[in-house]
């Protein structure tokens, strides 16, 4: 219920109240005040009109001498009783005359006798000349007024009577009528209040409502011009303050951000470009003739260059989702290769824990499930690292289906692992950021904490869903629930499937550009082993110049170079009217995040290989640019 | 000193000789200024009422002329419309003739009116009842073709019988009956066809006319009486009293207790004072001071200048009611409080 509503309906009955409170008792004033008036009237018919006009013929007969002449006493009482009959017409009053002597009524214009009346008050006063009394008589049906005055030579009470109903007649057709207008009056005050209060309040305070949500949602700056006369007028200033430094406070913390993914940028070029050369060299090393206990250190050098790219990696998505930046790109899923492949990648690390993968997998064959291939191979990554890692001696399960319940087909993930498990108390927070259980576990199972979080994260921006139950000592199961389209088509592999399968169809001439030389020659042995001829050049200048030269088939063009950049010579080669002004050039770059990669696509690049990169990425590469399916 | 003496009483002597010379020249001078006014005044005959109408214009009229000298010739025609005739023409023949000519009552004004060819002065008559059946006026509120105004004393007979009809209280379904008794004397006339015309009109009381020839001697008339008696009792009606119309029999207090002997009736109305006091029960008049009064105002008018025949006729708006409450006691006709105190100054016993 809104505020108006509450306030009307507390405010009404009130009003109510009052207003009913100040009518009746206007009421019983009035009631007091026109009895008062109508003993008065009644008072001043008594003496004035019927009394005078008695004693004025008494008075007549007594001059004439003819006061006891019982002719004419009867002819001028019977007079009198003709003046009050025609008196009763015309003033609507009631007229008595009772015989003191004989204690008889001998003339009334009541319909019902006056002798039926009991006295319920009596009190006297005196009128100008005579003394009269007053009062009230009841009957079993009605109530009357009355005055009553003596006249002592015939003997006679003379009463004028009011019905009390008649008196009240016209009071209950005010008291209805102030009904009435109560009624109406309320009507306009709500009305009235309602109006002023909707004007002075209420709209406003929805305005003040619908720029808290603007704020709120969109972080508006917002100008709400309602003064500053009242509190509301008071807040909407306040408001408009706030959204001032609120937006002051996001542009900063937007620049902190882009200066956090700057940093972030420049850091996996520079930590990612020395780690390709060292991968690439122990890769090159370990093809070479060396005895055991050398292939062992290359092995450990091997696998702390992965361990260390694979948290830079993870260090670089989870900035790349905090920036907000994910794209997802729904492709038909082979999820009989993609499950096989991420077991190969966890092939040596299950021996090393003595862990089983078992893999179950329900999925309807005769129909093709598109997601975020990439996505989803790094969820299952993430969650079997974590399993295997947490796990020894163990089994780890993977389980993943379809379900279509709910507003859409969805696609279950669950890993499920028989592990040191979780504490109850840290459940909450292990989505957290660099949180792991336990700081000791850090030391011993190693890792950043950041794999759960990454999947939480990515989960949520593909709007699906994960929960995590585990019990200390029995183990933890993870699922994660994330909507995929499912179409009734048999699922043929994709391109990408097939690019690994094939090998290049012909020895290519490639022209490799490259600043960094340990990475030039990494890129050249590898380009070597795939039966490539190279030419090298270290900056973007030379090959620009190389290319106005010579024909090549496919130009690897480094991004950041010194004297021209990457992106600068793939513009002038596309631009010039070179001999590889149509040659397919592949950027290569330690950037990892993907809106850079687009910026290097508009210059010109037709594909863009991170690096540290191997020789199955680059044939894969080469074949895309290349449009080579066989 | 002596010398001082002398010429001091020498000056006084002096002023007042000088005192005396001037008054006796102010008596001159004033005797010189004094107008002589003449006014002959008719009467139609010796009724006391008429008499005091004529006494109570004298005075009037020498209230409103002070400082004249008024000289009145006052005649009476003794209830003979002939007499009356010849005295008109004695005036009208007169060496010195009046400047205003007077008529009371009904048959002197008919005499005036008839030879208003004949006279050169205005004629202002009073109490007469009916102008209109004498030709002098066409309706009230009128001027006279002739050189003749004056003003009715008698109020219209629809009041009168209004009045009476209140104190009788008659049975609507069943009228009650009334004796008119009344002599053809021209001014009784009309009142009389409008009584009667005017009681089919109420129909409470039933009207029997008796009337009988008037003549000067009608009021000693014992035939009249024996007559009169006579009738009513061939009425063979039941009647509760008699209305005395305006005219020469209904101040007849003989008649009236001849009648009331009879017949045990009362004598219901009548325009005459002194019949009240002797029982009559009610009467609607004019004073006779009143009526005196009005033709001195009227006189005064045509004495100062204006034509008598610009002046209109109309009826007196003064009247005196007079009521016997032994009569109403005696036949259960109690007066309504209002005439009752209408008539307080004259209210008899």
């Amino acid at each position: 219920m809104q505020i108006k509503s509450k306030l009307l309906l507390s405010f009404a009955p009130v009003l109510l109240l009052i207003m009913g409170a100040i009518g009746y008792i206007s009421y019983k004033f009035a009631a007091s005040s026109m009895e008062k008036h109508e003993y008065e009237l009644l008072g001043i018919l008594a003496e004035q009109a019927t009394l005078a006009s008695i004693h004025e013929k008494y008075a007549l007969l007594a001059r004439s001498g003819l006061e006891e002449v019982d002719v004419f006493k009867t002819s001028y009482q019977q007079e009198v009783y003709a003046e009050l009959q025609d008196l009763a017409s015309k003033t609507s009053k009631d007229f008595a005359i009772i015989n003191t002597s004989t204690n008889e009524v001998i003339f009334e214009t009541l319909q019902q006798s006056i002798k039926s009346y009991n006295l319920d008050n009596i009190e006297q006063a005196r009128l100008n000349k005579v003394k009269a009394n007053f009062g009230r008589m009841s009957s079993t049906t009605d109530t009357i007024l009355f005055a009553c005055v003596e006249f002592a030579p015939w003997h006679w009470e003379i009463f004028v009577v009011e019905p009390y109903e008649r008196l009240k007649r016209p009071l209950d057709n005010i008291a209805k009528a102030t009904l009435i207008s109560l009624i109406i009056a309320l009507l306009f005050i709500v009305l009235g209040l309602s109006s002023v209060s909707e004007k002075l309040i209420f709209s406003r305070i929805i305005t003040l409502r619908n720029a808290a949500k603007r704020i709120a949602e969109n972080s508006e700056v917002v100008s709400l011009k309602m003064g500053k006369s009242d509190e509301i007028g008071q807040l909407a200033t306040d408001m408009e303050i706030m959204s001032h430094k609120i937006r002051q406070t996001l542009d900063k913390a937007d620049s902190a951000s882009q200066a956090k993914s700057d940093f972030l940028a420049v850091m996996s070029h520079e930590i990612r470009t020395p780690l390709n050369g060292i991968i690439g060299m122990t890769n090159l090393l370990s093809d070479t003739n060396v005895d055991d206990t050398q292939k062992g250190y290359l092995k450990d050098l091997l696998a702390s260059s992965e361990g260390l790219k694979s948290l830079v990696n993870d260090v670089l998505d989870m900035a790349r989702i905090e920036s907000g930046n994910l794209q997802f790109e729904s492709i038909p899923i082979d999820f009989t290769r993609l499950i096989s492949k991420v077991f190969s990648i966890f092939k040596v690390a299950f021996s090393e824990h003595k862990n089983q993968l078992i893999i179950d997998k329900d999925l309807p064959v005769s129909k093709v499930i598109s997601a975020d291939i990439v996505a989803i191979r790094q969820i299952m990554i993430n969650l079997i690292s974590n399993a295997n890692k947490f796990t020894n001696d163990g089994t780890i399960k993977l389980s993943v289906k379809i379900s279509e319940a709910g507003e859409g087909p969805s696609l279950i993930i669950i890993v499920k692992d028989d592990g040191i498990g979780i504490p109850k108390d840290k459940l909450d927070t292990v989505f957290d950021t660099f949180t792991q259980s336990d700081n000791s576990i850090t030391r011993k199972y190693g890792g950043s904490g950041l794999g759960l979080s990454i999947i939480e994260r990515l989960v949520k921006a593909m709007a699906g869903k994960i929960t995590l139950k585990s019990t200390l000592g029995k183990g933890t199961e993870v699922k994660v629930i994330v909507p995929v389209k499912v179409e009734s088509k048999e699922y043929h592999h994709n391109a990408q499937d097939t690019l690994d399968s094939i090998k290049l169809p012909k020895a290519l001439h490639v022209l490799l550009v490259e600043d960094n030389e340990i990475n030039a020659t990494v890129a050249r042995v590898n380009l070597e082993d795939i039966a490539c001829t190279v030419e090298h050049v270290s900056d973007g200048s030379l090959a620009v110049e190389a290319a106005n030269k010579k024909q090549f088939d496919i130009i690897l063009m480094d991004v950041h170079m010194p004297n021209m950049n990457g992106i600068e010579a793939t513009k002038i080669i596309r631009e010039g009217q070179t001999l590889n002004a149509e040659t397919p050039i592949i950027g290569l770059t330690a950037e990892a995040f993907k809106e850079k990669h687009v910026e290097f696509m508009t210059s010109g690049m037709n594909s863009v290989l991170s690096k540290p990169f191997d020789k199955q990425a680059l044939v894969r590469e080469f074949k895309k640019v290349l449009k080579l399916t066989h | 000193m002596i010398a001082l003496s002398k010429a001091s009483a020498f000056t006084c002597l002096l002023l007042v000789l000088l005192q005396c010379i001037s008054i006796k020249l102010y008596a001159i001078e004033e005797q010189r200024t004094q107008k002589v006014r003449r006014i002959a005044i008719i009467e139609t005959m010796t009724l006391t009422h008429i008499q005091n109408s004529t006494n109570a214009y004298i005075e009037a009229i020498q209230l409103l002329f002070p400082d004249d000298k008024i000289q009145f010739q006052r005649m009476n025609a003794e209830g003979n419309y002939t007499r009356a005739l010849a005295l008109v023409d004695a005036l009208a023949t007169a060496n010195i003739q009046p400047d205003l000519l007077i008529t009371v009552a009904t048959l002197a004004t008919k005499a005036a009116f008839k030879k208003q060819n004949d006279i050169t002065f205005p004629t202002v008559f009073m109490s007469v009842a009916d102008p209109i059946s004498e030709g002098i006026i066409e309706s009230f509120g009128k001027t006279s073709k002739a050189n003749i105004t004056g003003n009715s004393h008698v109020i219209s007979s629809d009041k009168k019988l209004e009045f009476l009809t209140r104190i009788i209280k008659p049975d609507s379904s069943r009228p009650s009956n009334v004796a008119i008794i009344s002599t053809d004397y021209p001014s009784t006339i009309r009142e009389v066809a409008e009584l009667i015309e005017n009681s089919h009109t109420l129909n409470a009381l039933a009207f029997f006319h008796l009337e009988f020839p008037y003549s000067p001697s009608v009021l000693k008339n014992m035939s009249t009486q024996t007559e009169v008696l006579k009738h009513l009792t061939n009425l063979n009606k039941p009647i509760i009293g008699y209305w005395s119309p305006n005219g020469p029999l209904g101040p007849d207090d003989t008649l009236r207790e001849n009648i009331y002997n009879k017949f045990n009736i009362p004598q219901l109305y009548v325009e005459d004072i002194e019949a009240i006091k002797n029982g009559a029960l009610i009467g609607i008049f004019p004073e006779t001071s009143h009526i005196g009064q009005s033709a001195a105002k009227l006189s005064a008018r045509i004495l100062n200048g204006e034509a008598a025949n610009s002046i209109p006729v109309d009826r007196l708006k003064n009247f005196t009611v007079a009521v016997n409450v032994s009569t109403a006691v005696e036949f259960n006709l109690p007066i309504p409080s209002d005439l009752l105190q209408m008539a307080q100054e004259h209210v008899y016993h």
